[in-house]
């Protein structure tokens, strides 16, 4: 369980997020929906300790996040696909892979983590000796989610995994993601501006707007309240 | 067994080097005379210190003008270790001065973790221009500017009287930079060597895979200066005078344009780099030479010559030769369609980090 609550971030004056609290239970997906700006970004960035809180708590577990390192907080369980993929395109898909989880001393294990990351997404296999610089926008995608489940996290925050992806390879992806949360039954945050996706998938859904939770609702009923739709999601 | 070898990079890498290392002892005992042993060992030596260099700027993107001044660490280390212990055994002497300058590249690195791009070479370079000034305050230890005298490492008595002291320390020297290669080609393809590639190109993607950057940035430091210390050790046998006057801005600079030239982030890069910093002077002076001009002409002809290969180098090979040279292996296997094989070039080596 993933658990925010209160978090206030500020660039200088200007407030990105204002008080927002949020609890993302363990084998669900919760979508974080918003315009450009509105801080969706820099929510994930905070739980993840890129950049550092005014005020606010975010619990993973017995786990306080707030004040650690991004490195430490990453060893804590947090897995974060960033957005951009962040992968290393000098090295293939396979030393990507190994790349996850570095710091665990379990190297077996981290071979079963990688095996499991190719049965996740089976395109990778078929690439696992190519540059990753070869890599289509898809096939980058499902690297850096496979990355950091090597890692074998217990939260994913996943950071606009649509951008620059076509709407099938998309919709595969977010259904391998689901297979994902049920079996290993992981806290998923899911940022994205694409909501009609997000919502096929997604448990809940919170709207941001200007850093303050707008509306939260069942992602169902959000996505078949059409005023609601209307008014806060534009499509 | 293809696939066998395909699969342990260790073995692989052993093989290969110990084939390089047979090759290399036959060329220096019966192919080379002394002054060719005498021209390799310094490649050999500069290719050391390059490879220390090409961890640090080429794969974790951390650039570095002062490899110079490290080189001089050790090279001091073992001067003046000699000076007060004339007895001490070389390999003590080198593995002295791997520790010494190791420790000094932690401290540069911990210093250095804090800095990027341009700000970090100008702390390096601070380090060039700074170190050398040390010896003449402190020349009751260090000998001042004349420098401390390092006798040449003598052969063992059962290769017989008449074995060149050249032909020796050549042996001494490609051991050291064969298990250099060996030990940082290995590095380079390990856990490490991925981390140091994360760091460099994109250290935010890095944390949050749980990677300690600072921690990372050191290490690629020490093993940098250790490689350093080592060739700077053997650059005091080589020379056998250890002066401020050797280690100069300019080293520095060298095997910065040894690395780059050879191709950035490439091992063999920094022995094809080496071997052309190191070679052209030689060549094209005795070019300019054989022209008859006046010394005045003759002098600068060389450096002319070593500023148009630069240039040429650089506009021809942009990944440098070694990145040349396997974009023209890839192009004639394609040609030859024996390409099955995905991912067979390496790509392209990229400018370090910001």
């Amino acid at each position: 369980m993933l658990e925010i609550s209160d978090l206030t971030v500020a660039y200088g004056g200007v407030i990105a997020l204002d008080q927002v609290s949020l609890s993302v239970p363990e084998g669900s997906i919760t979508a974080v929906l918003g315009a450009n700006g509105a801080g969706k970004s820099t929510l994930v960035r905070t739980i993840s300790g890129l950049v550092k809180p005014r005020r606010g708590s975010v619990m993973l577990g017995d786990e306080q996040l707030v004040g650690r390192s991004p490195e430490a907080i990453a060893r804590l369980g947090v897995g974060h696909v960033p957005e951009g993929h962040g992968i290393i395109s000098e090295l293939t898909v396979d030393e990507n892979l190994r790349l996850g989880g570095l710091w665990r001393r379990d190297r077996a294990d981290q071979r079963v983590a990688i095996e499991e990351a190719y049965e996740l997404f089976p395109p990778l296999r078929v690439r696992r000796s190519v540059h990753a610089s070869n890599l289509s926008g898809g096939e980058r995608q499902m690297l850096s989610i496979g990355r950091a489940m090597v890692a074998r996290p217990t939260a994913l925050l996943l950071d606009e995994p649509s951008l620059g992806l076509a709407g099938g390879l998309l919709a595969q992806i977010m259904q391998r993601l689901v297979v994902l949360v049920t079996e290993r039954n992981l806290s998923v945050l899911l940022i994205e501006q694409n909501a009609r996706s997000a919502l096929s998938v997604a448990d809940q859904a919170v709207v941001l707007s200007l850093g303050k939770i707008e509306l939260r609702d069942s992602a169902e009923r959000l996505a078949g309240d059409d005023a609601l739709r209307h008014a806060y999601l534009g499509f | 067994m293809n696939s066998l070898l395909r699969r342990f990079t260790f073995v692989r890498h052993g093989l290969f080097f110990l084939g390089l290392a047979v090759v290399l002892l036959i060329l220096t005992s019966f192919v080379f005379d002394s002054y060719t042993n005498y021209n390799v060992t310094e490649v050999a030596i500069f290719a050391i210190s390059a490879a220390g260099l090409t961890v640090l700027t080429g794969i974790n993107g951390q650039v570095s003008l002062g490899h110079g001044a490290l080189m001089m660490i050790g090279a001091y280390t073992t001067s003046v270790l000699l000076t007060w212990h004339p007895d001490l055994p070389l390999v003590l002497m080198l593995i002295a001065s791997i520790v010494s300058t190791g420790i000094a590249g932690a401290i540069v690195g911990i210093a250095g973790a804090r800095l990027r791009g341009p700000y970090l070479a100008g702390a390096t370079l601070a380090l060039a221009v700074a170190l050398p000034q040390v010896p003449s305050h402190f020349a009751s230890v260090f000998g001042g500017n004349q420098g401390l005298s390092v006798s040449p490492p003598t052969p063992p008595a059962f290769l017989g009287t008449s074995f060149a002291p050249e032909q020796w320390l050549a042996w001494i020297t490609l051991a050291a930079a064969v298990i250099t290669f060996f030990v940082l080609a290995n590095l380079v393809r390990s856990a490490t060597g991925r981390r140091f590639r994360m760091v460099r190109d994109n250290e935010v993607a890095a944390r949050l895979s749980g990677i300690d950057v600072a921690r990372t940035q050191v290490l690629a430091f020490v093993v940098s200066a250790a490689c350093a210390g080592l060739a700077g050790s053997l650059f005091a046998y080589w020379v056998t005078v250890t002066s401020p006057s050797g280690f100069t801005l300019n080293l520095s600079l060298s095997l910065l344009t040894a690395i780059v030239i050879g191709g950035l982030g490439s091992l063999s890069g920094a022995v094809l780099g080496s071997f052309i910093v190191v070679y052209l002077p030689v060549w094209t002076g005795g070019f300019a030479s054989s022209l008859n001009l006046s010394s005045n002409i003759a002098n600068n002809v060389p450096l002319a010559i070593y500023g148009v290969v630069l240039i040429v180098a650089i506009l021809v090979f942009p990944r440098g030769v070694a990145g040349g040279v396997a974009s023209i292996v890839h192009g004639v296997r394609r040609a030859a369609g024996s390409n099955r094989r995905a991912g067979v070039l390496p790509a392209a080596p990229q400018a370090p980090a910001q």
